[in-house]
């Protein structure tokens, strides 16, 4: 073979098309397999001389040898000698040429292309975007964890470390079960106490979670049962940040508590990182150090072993078990626990997926979140629709024109399916820089890995093929069916007439469909903004929050009194503090925490008997507390320097308790009240010698119209109080201030930590977190929604513009002034956008009715909001009909009409 | 010899081969159709009768140390055909002067 003079890519190339064409040769009829191979071996090398030294040689040679397989397959159609007409039969034969002539088509209309391709890949990306976003907000992938869908979550309440074992025996499908306990840990490391995030873990953890090692080893087996093994593991994190890097580390002792420990091993990177609503897990100690770190079994008698003593069981699907059937018998054996009083109490169970968030609270957010998506495509796929509506009454006279020279129906109707098949293709090649760069965004954006669901991506990718191939379609049926003069011809009016009318339509439900996104949108931002507001405090970014846990450094009793007194006196006189107080962290604000919040005692109401009794919100608090947070008092008098010493005698309530337990006369009125897990027969009676205003709790009254929660403060500890918050009214400056509450804390006891220090400010921005994002995002959909209205706009101002041309022809020949056509058409834009406008207002106030019902501070109806939103949308919509309606006033009269 | 109508495909072929281009590849150059376009056509118009085929001498092919070639060429009814199809398409040129994008 003589290919040597050829360039050596072009030589490769050849050799692979001669390859590829004895294997093609199977595909001719054997009979004329072997001339059928003979020939093409000639054209390959032939067209392999002749191509060598033009442009792109090697891919046209490749796509000369690919029509060896159509040539082969339509040998057998040629054996049987059919006629030329009889081609529409092998349709496939001709494909290549439609599909080549429909890229050409839409190259010549580059605005339709561009519009219908931004249309659909906007609605898809959207659409895969949003729930990926939801799935990894619920279930969110755990860096370090292997296989995490395979895991289980069975928690049970109360709990030991050995009950792994019996639910390892109770649930068949779990090949491995491992405990932890999460805890707040106050470590000293290198001589600076810090707090740190971790858990208590059952000495298999890291194995059965299918966590690596950075560096070191994991937990073995006699470590989760011996009370000697004063060993940790730290996050990978941490160890940087103490130890500059994880080798250094390794070795090193920590002090955990009052526990020194050595650090054996270091965590893979990104293993227990923070998450939204997660706090970040950074040191993992195993769990025969459990009762020394974590207390013994009192769980109420102090604030930090009630919030700590609460383990969860991981247990890892046998390879051989569905993850469904794993969870149904996790829940069955839950279930039992829950109803089996044999511990004394009944337990407190529950069974999820390890990962997965709770959505109860959310519950709104996602309906809303996964809604839009779903509109955007929507909207995007109704856009598609109406541009190739146009499209099709555009290509009606060109139809007309095949039709009389001889195509058949089906070939028209197959250059319109190979059309719809490119738009549908291309819109898929759009999309997936546009996912890519749409994912990196929200990464950037929130703390989540974005997976891609295949499934949605499917389904939406679906849908606009099903759009684009059903409106691509329908018009050249319609016309592939009519007979060619009656198409030419100039009876069409009626028929454009329903179908721009049909446009109208759909164009007026596109732009009701993004103002009520708008709208509610808007209603979302400004709702979170109440609830950001609705604290009672003055100004949220001036009060700065401390807190502090003195169990796990075992400061107990008077000492921890002093402490407390300690700081808050040194804390008092620091510049720039203007006001300062103590209390329970959930003392003002409990931030939604219902199960897990501090409770100040039991109180019992004047209609609560001795065996019932209320968990107290409030409880002790000391300083200049409610000043601090700008609470005023109301009734009565604040608290004395006498009330502060011994036993409470007095307390202050808010508003809302006065209300709801006194009908507003609490004044001179007693209670008895107890500390944490007291009886009735340890109760103090105490008289109501003030009322304060209540802080606003709309996270945790979740009622729009009373978002308070009652309270109950005393001037005096009840018990043992080692866990309180520090709250400092700042002059603004609290940079310089934070620092020197630090070096205050250092000075009075420096083996304590610091745990959650923010302002009140960033509190609340932490805890809005899915409430903003909800906003935020129905917000950036509506806005899409609205470009991509915008857009639909356009193309059937444009549609209707191409399809009146004549008739604008003969007015303009008639005399008809340009200024005139304009005003039509922009008139004609304008009517439907404020069809549009009309209904959106509904949605938007039947969305303000639905969202009052459930949230605090929606606002009834954002007038304003909803007008300078119109605004815009009419803007836009006159910009998007101006371009085709001046189009429409430039036509040339003569030259219309000579047209048909 | 049944008198179909001819297609683009099929009369872009028959005029190339008119004007003297014999072999596919070449065919294919001249009206910028693809190959997987060119080849069933010159089948189905070799079954029609309208294109006839030979081969290169095998003598000239082995000088060359090549396969041997494939020739096409118009048949009288080819050239007929392709007479017919030229006056219909100017026909119809005259009725559309413009617009006949496709």
């Amino acid at each position: 073979m003589t290919q040597d003079h050829l360039p050596p890519r072009l030589r490769v190339v050849t050799r692979v098309a001669l390859g590829s064409i004895g294997a093609l040769r199977l595909l001719a009829p054997a009979g004329q397999r072997e001339r059928w191979h003979e020939e093409w071996r000639a054209e390959i090398q032939h067209a392999a001389g002749r191509l060598a030294g033009h442009p792109w040689a090697t891919l046209r040679l490749v796509s000369f040898a690919a029509g060896a397989g159509p040539d082969a397959l339509s040998l057998h159609a040629a054996a049987r000698s059919s006629p030329i007409v009889a081609s529409r039969d092998r349709w496939f034969l001709a494909l290549g040429q439609d599909f080549r002539h429909a890229v050409r088509g839409l190259v010549a209309a580059p605005v339709f292309t561009a519009t219908i391709l931004a249309s659909l890949s906007v609605g898809i990306a959207a659409t895969t975007a949003a729930y990926a976003f939801i799935n990894a907000a619920l279930l969110p992938k755990l860096p370090g964890v292997t296989d995490q869908h395979r895991l289980v979550e069975v928690f049970v309440d109360p709990s030991t470390f050995d009950d792994a074992v019996s639910l390892r025996t109770a649930i068949p499908g779990f090949s491995a079960v491992a405990s932890t306990m999460p805890m707040q840990f106050a470590v000293n490391a290198r001589g600076q106490a810090i707090s740190v995030g971790g858990a208590i873990v059952s000495a298999n953890y890291f194995d059965v979670l299918g966590v690596r090692m950075a560096t070191g080893r994991a937990f073995q087996a006699d470590e989760g049962r011996r009370a000697d093994a004063a060993v940790a593991i730290v996050g990978h994190a941490l160890s940087r940040r103490v130890f500059g890097d994880e080798r250094s580390a390794l070795g090193g002792v920590i002090t955990v508590g009052t526990q020194a420990v050595e650090i054996v091993g270091v965590a893979e990177e990104g293993f227990g990182a923070a998450r939204p609503a997660g706090a970040a897990s950074e040191i993992w100690l195993p769990s025969g150090l459990a009762d020394r770190l974590a207390g013994g079994e009192d769980r109420d008698a102090g604030a930090s072993r009630l919030r700590f003593r609460e383990l969860t069981h991981i247990g890892r699907a046998s390879a051989s078990v569905s993850i469904d059937a794993v969870v149904a018998q996790a829940r069955s054996v839950a279930a039992r626990l829950a109803s089996d009083d044999a511990r004394g109490r009944r337990a407190f169970t529950f069974v999820r997926q390890f990962g997965v968030r709770s959505a109860s609270g959310i519950a709104l957010q996602i309906a809303a979140i996964m809604l839009v998506p779903l509109l955007v495509l929507l909207i995007g796929c109704i856009n598609a629709a109406n541009l190739l509506l146009a499209r099709g009454a555009q290509g009606t006279h060109d139809t007309a024109i095949r039709l009389a020279v001889g195509a058949s129906r089906w070939r028209i109707v197959r250059h319109r399916l190979a059309e719809s098949t490119v738009i549908a293709l291309a819109a898929g090649a759009v999309t997936l820089p546009l996912l890519a760069w749409t994912f990196s965004a929200l990464e950037n954006i929130v703390p989540l890995t974005l997976q891609l669901d295949l499934r949605v991506t499917v389904f939406a990718c679906g849908i606009s093929v099903a759009s684009v191939m059903a409106f691509g379609l329908a018009p050249a049926l319609r016309t592939a069916s009519a007979a060619p003069d009656s198409i030419v011809g100039a009876t069409r009016s009626r028929d454009t007439r329903r179908r721009s009318r049909m446009q109208q339509g759909l164009v007026a439900v596109q732009v009701a469909l993004s103002l009520g996104l708008l709208a509610t949108g808007g209603q979302l931002i400004t709702a979170v903004t109440a609830i950001g507001r609705a604290t009672g405090a003055t100004e949220p970014s001036t009060l700065l929050m401390v807190s502090f846990d003195l169990a796990p450094v075992e400061i107990a009793g008077p000492a921890a009194s002093a402490f407390y007194d300690g700081v808050l006196e040194r804390v008092r006189r620091l510049p720039g503090v203007e006001r300062a107080g103590i209390g329970l962290s959930t003392a003002m604000w409990t931030w939604g925490w219902t199960r897990r919040g501090v409770p100040g005692g039991v109180v019992w109401w004047p209609a609560e008997g001795p065996r019932q009794g209320s968990r107290m919100i409030g409880g002790y608090v000391d300083g200049e507390l409610f000043e601090a947070v700008g609470l005023r008092l109301l009734q009565g008098r604040a608290f004395r320097p006498e009330d502060r010493t011994g036993a409470p005698r007095v307390a202050i309530v808010n508003l809302t308790t006065a209300d709801r337990h006194f009908r507003g006369h609490a004044l001179g009125q007693r209670v008895s009240v107890a500390a944490r897990g007291q009886q009735y027969d340890r109760a103090l009676e105490v008289e109501i010698v003030g009322v304060i205003e209540p802080a606003l709790e709309p996270q945790y009254a979740r009622d729009p119209d009373d978002p308070t929660v009652p309270a109950l403060y005393l001037p005096a500890r009840l018990g043992d109080e080692q866990a309180l918050t520090l709250y400092v009214r700042t002059n603004g400056g609290d940079a310089a201030v934070l620092p020197a509450i630090q070096q205050v804390v250092r000075d009075v006891d420096s083996r304590v930590p610091m745990t959650a220090v923010s302002t009140l400010a960033q509190r609340q921005y932490e805890r809005q977190t899915e409430e903003r994002l909800a906003a935020q995002g129905l917000t950036t959909v509506g806005v899409l929604a609205l470009v991509l209205a915008c857009g639909g706009l356009y193309g059937m101002v444009a549609f209707i513009v191409s399809t009146r041309r004549r008739e604008i022809g003969v007015r303009l020949a008639l005399g008809a002034n340009p200024a005139s056509i304009l005003g039509m058409m922009l008139r004609l834009g304008m009517r439907t956008a404020t069809l549009g406008t009309i209904a959106g207002g509904a949605i938007a106030i039947a969305s303000s009715v639905m969202l009052r019902a459930r949230m605090y501070g929606v606002p009834p109806f954002d007038l304003s909001a909803f007008v300078a939103t119109t605004a815009l949308l009419l803007t836009a919509v006159a910009i998007a009909s101006l371009m085709p309606a001046q189009a429409a006033a430039r036509v040339d009269p003569l030259e219309v009409l000579r047209e048909d | 010899m049944p008198d179909a109508a001819l297609s683009y495909t099929g009369l872009f072929v028959l005029q190339a081969l008119a004007k003297g281009y014999r072999y596919g590849f070449d065919v294919m150059e001249v009206t910028g159709l693809p190959s997987g376009t060119i080849y069933p056509a010159l089948r189905r118009l070799e079954g029609l009768e309208l294109v006839r085929s030979d081969w290169e001498d095998e003598g000239l092919a082995q000088k060359d140390c090549r396969p041997r070639r494939r020739y096409y060429e118009l048949t009288p009814a080819g050239k007929r055909r392709l007479a017919d199809a030229e006056a219909r398409y100017r026909a119809v040129q005259r009725l559309f002067p413009r617009r006949s994008s496709s």
